[in-house]
């Protein structure tokens, strides 16, 4: 019984320097790095090169970025100095203003419904203006 | 008179100006239709290719500043309204069946059960760097307020060739010293001076789920479309978002608070009665 347990003992031991073996021999560690292959060479260049543009790119980027919002910042911020100007000097009315009459409507509200169609080509691209006929209107 | 039509953000626009015929008001007429498919193209939830389609795909997007602007207003409107109005309704309008554009979705079928969707959802907009954060779970829709925010635009831009009204689909704003004849469904003609007009309702957007009658103005309260005694509601306000958000509150809790809001509207009960309030 001994004997059989030594000898998986032994089998196992002998796999496994077997297996360290080969492995280190396939690494080839006597193998110097020899020239590498030019196009390789280019290739990992070119990877690097690509890199650091893309790094750059994004630099710049954030940079612009940072600036946009700043000068929206900016423009919000004077706007609303100017809109507080102009509430402070114009004069006081009501925001709504608005009466039930009975002209003729220019126009109607609805619950939103899906549009029928499209209006139709013109000269003019995107624009289609016709004369409106509108009685009580402005 | 000059009128100008196109399509856009899923109804017509109609544009109105008290002109002369010429290259100014072309122009005025050519920039405000592309204002229109600019913030379409930004806020439509139906374009996987709009900023707000990607930022509920991701949850965080660098936004443009407009997006940034719409949100910032539908929050505002959320906190005043004690959370009735809301963007973070988009997976509760896709439970009910609205999850593609409306002239797609079958008037009656089955599916979509119920449950799941919430609203309330959190949202930080960090100023600074003009990023948008939504908390994971949680999606947005824009079109309670998106088409106002257009309007308040267009009519900033056409008001510079002269006296306007500008209507996309019911939500309208005018510009002028001299008043403009507004039609109201069902009511009288409003004239309107100085404003905005917005209507919300049931009447129009509605379709079947599992034998069930559903509409496309939800209630956060229970993510589920808002059961009401109004069948539509039209709003007189300042500006075309306050008309938007104040149409939809004010249908959601129905008559009686309506009625007790102090703002001027007509209000269409679900039995069709008419009721003009808040001075009308």
């Amino acid at each position: 019984m001994t004997s059989h347990v030594g000898r998986f003992w032994a089998m196992a031991i002998a796999l496994v320097v077997f297996f360290i073996l080969w492995a280190s021999i396939s690494a080839k560690p006597w193998a110097s790095s020899g020239p590498t292959d030019p196009r390789l060479a280019a290739l990992q260049a070119r990877e690097q090169k690509v890199q650091t543009r893309a790094i750059a790119a994004q630099q710049l980027l954030n940079r612009r970025w940072a600036a946009y919002r700043a000068s929206i910042l900016r423009q919000k911020g004077s706007l609303s100095a100017q809109q507080q100007a102009q509430l402070a000097t114009a004069p006081a009315g009501p925001s709504v203003i608005v009466k039930v009459s009975g002209a003729q409507p220019v126009t109607r509200s609805t619950t939103s419904a899906p549009a029928a169609a499209a209006s139709a080509p013109t000269s003019v691209p995107g624009v289609n203006v016709s004369r409106a006929t509108v009685a009580g209107g402005q | 008179m000059l009128r100008h039509e196109f399509r856009a953000m899923g109804t017509k626009i109609e544009l109105l100006l008290d002109a002369d015929e010429g290259e100014q008001a072309r122009s005025a007429f050519l920039a405000v239709k592309e204002e229109f498919e600019r913030l379409e193209a930004m806020l439509s939830r139906f374009r996987t290719d709009s900023e707000l389609s990607q930022l509920n795909r991701e949850g965080r997007i660098l936004a443009p500043p407009d997006l940034e602007r719409v949100l910032e207003l539908a929050l505002e409107a959320r906190e005043r309204t004690g959370g009735r109005f809301d963007p973070t309704v988009l997976d509760a309008l896709s439970q009910a069946g609205y999850d593609r554009s409306f002239e797609q979705i079958a008037p009656e079928a089955d599916g979509n059960g119920s449950g799941g969707a919430r609203c309330g959802g959190g949202v930080t907009i960090d100023h600074e760097t003009g990023s948008i954060e939504l908390e994971p779970g949680f999606h947005l829709d824009l079109g309670g307020i998106g088409k106002g925010y257009a309007v308040d635009r267009a009519i900033e831009i056409l008001g510079v060739a002269g006296p306007c009204l500008v209507n996309a689909g019911g939500d309208l704003a005018v510009r002028g010293e001299e008043p403009w004849p507004v039609g109201i469904e069902d009511g009288p003609t409003l004239e309107l001076s100085r404003g905005a007009i917005a209507t919300s309702g049931r009447d129009r957007r509605h379709w079947r789920r599992d034998g069930e009658e559903r509409h496309h103005l939800i209630d956060p309260a229970t993510s589920r479309p808002a059961e009401t005694d109004l069948l539509r509601v039209t709003v007189v306000a300042s500006a075309a978002v306050e008309a938007d958000v104040l149409a939809k509150t004010l249908f959601l809790g129905g008559e009686e608070e309506a009625a007790a809001a102090d703002v001027p509207a007509l209000l269409v009960t679900a039995d069709g009665r008419k009721r003009l309030v808040g001075g009308l």
